[in-house]
């Protein structure tokens, strides 16, 4: 048989996805719009600020690039993309230019006629927030009164026009007392909830994130549990994709290898996009594509591998290498064997 | 379909992989990976080419006879057009 079919997504694009990522097809992009934002959330991995975006006259010609180079999907994110008074003009040109889209949003800015333009561009994901299932928990974190209710409405617009977002709740002090009400006033609009703990540090390399995480105690208490691997398995870290699958561009054209790994690789209004990824790669993306497991020498050792969830980009940022150990990974993989081991006592 | 120039749908995304090629719906849900020989032949599939000279093309390419290509290629249309991913795309005058 020459053609080989599948009715859901997941095992023929998985097997897709991994021979992009031995040919380095970077299949996967997230494109950040903008670095502005509407909100001022205090834990915003994002602590740059830029101005020099991309014009969409600029972005048409790097989708042009990307669909040369293979790329299927693409993420849209900020900063919030809809501060970008034509970033429905961009998605629309990269859906009709035949990629498919995802969208991540505040929604702190939908409209009726957005929420529908988005739903007719047929989106596989839009990701959104919510810090709290009540409007002082969520603004504590956002500052800008009146959010909590135009995300809601927002959310509620969404699902009214037939796109069901995913949102996603980032584990902190200030919500952990929340999650089983967040995740419940998020099934009531129709949405799908996602709760993690997966703190990042910023783009620049600061850990100021991490001191709005919640300490093990508040954990054990909230009633809420994260998913955790089977401890008694083998499997460590992953390899993720990252400069191989996946990549990202920055709003004025930085090519990165994902968007959590601020590696710049290249500038797209300096160098073509082919140049960068596959004909002239640095030497920092030659040795992550070579990179294994095995050359993770603080990890492969480690207890609670198991428990690991480690991210190439944030260990670049922490350790300054990027087969060096993550902080930020270690102390989650602490927290989620606490979190089973001392849960099931 | 001797005579029907062949054209790719219009509510697919498709991308070239290495000898492959990946084909989805407009929906998202329904994945399809094509092998070196049926990559061939999608990609003559551009309304310009009908059966016998995308087979010509495949004669030309591999060291295969014409009937034993023919009836390949008219194997994979027959499964791409069933599956909604081709479509006649008109009748060549005269035949």
């Amino acid at each position: 048989m020459s053609i080989r079919s599948a009715r859901t997504q997941r095992s023929l694009l998985q097997e897709v996805t991994s021979k992009c990522s031995r040919l380095n097809i970077p299949i996967q992009v997230a494109l950040e719009l903008t670095y502005r934002c509407n909100l001022r959330c205090s834990h915003c991995y994002i602590d740059l600020a830029e101005t020099d975006e991309l014009s969409f006259d600029e972005w048409k010609e790097v989708l042009s690039q990307l669909k040369e180079a293979g790329s299927i999907y693409l993420l849209f994110t900020g900063g919030e993309i809809m501060v970008r008074n034509d970033f429905l003009d961009i998605a629309a040109y990269a859906r009709r230019s035949g990629f498919f889209i995802g969208l991540l949003t505040n929604c702190t800015l939908l409209t009726p006629d957005i929420s529908r333009a988005i739903a007719e561009l047929r989106p596989f994901a839009i990701g959104t927030s919510l810090y709290g299932a009540t409007a002082s928990t969520h603004e504590s974190v956002t500052r800008v009164p009146g959010s909590f209710q135009k995300a809601l409405e927002g959310i509620r617009l969404l699902v009214a026009a037939g796109v069901m977002p995913t949102v996603q709740t980032i584990v902190m002090q200030t919500n952990v007392h929340e999650l089983p009400q967040i995740e419940e006033l998020v099934e009531r609009l129709g949405a799908r909830s996602d709760i993690n703990i997966g703190m990042a540090p910023s783009k620049t390399g600061s850990d100021f994130p991490f001191q709005y995480a919640p300490g093990i105690e508040a954990l054990l208490n909230c009633g809420w549990q994260p998913e955790t691997p089977d401890p008694t398995g083998e499997q460590g870290p992953q390899l993720c994709k990252a400069g191989k699958a996946n990549c990202s561009i920055s709003p004025h054209g930085d090519v990165f290898p994902c968007i959590m790994f601020p590696m710049k690789l290249g500038n797209l209004r300096e160098s073509s996009f082919d140049s960068i990824w596959r004909l002239e790669p640095c030497a920092e993306l030659r040795y992550l594509r070579s990179m294994r497991r095995s050359d993770l020498y603080a990890c492969n050792g480690c207890e609670l591998r198991a428990y690991c969830q480690r991210c190439t980009g944030s260990a670049y940022v922490e350790s300054g290498r990027m087969d060096g150990p993550s902080s930020s990974a270690c102390r989650q993989a602490q927290l989620r064997w606490q979190l089973t081991e001392v849960g099931e006592v | 379909m001797k005579g029907s120039q062949i054209a790719r749908a219009e509510d697919i995304i498709w991308r070239r992989i290495e000898d492959e090629t990946v084909v989805i719906t407009d929906d998202g849900l329904s994945v399809h990976v094509l092998n070196k020989t049926a990559t061939h032949v999608w990609e003559l599939c551009d309304g310009t080419c009908g059966p016998d000279e995308i087979t010509a093309s495949l004669c030309d390419r591999f060291d295969v006879s014409f009937e034993e290509a023919n009836a390949d290629v008219k194997d994979i249309i027959a499964k791409l057009e069933q599956m909604g991913l081709l479509k006649q795309a008109m009748e060549v005058p005269g035949q």
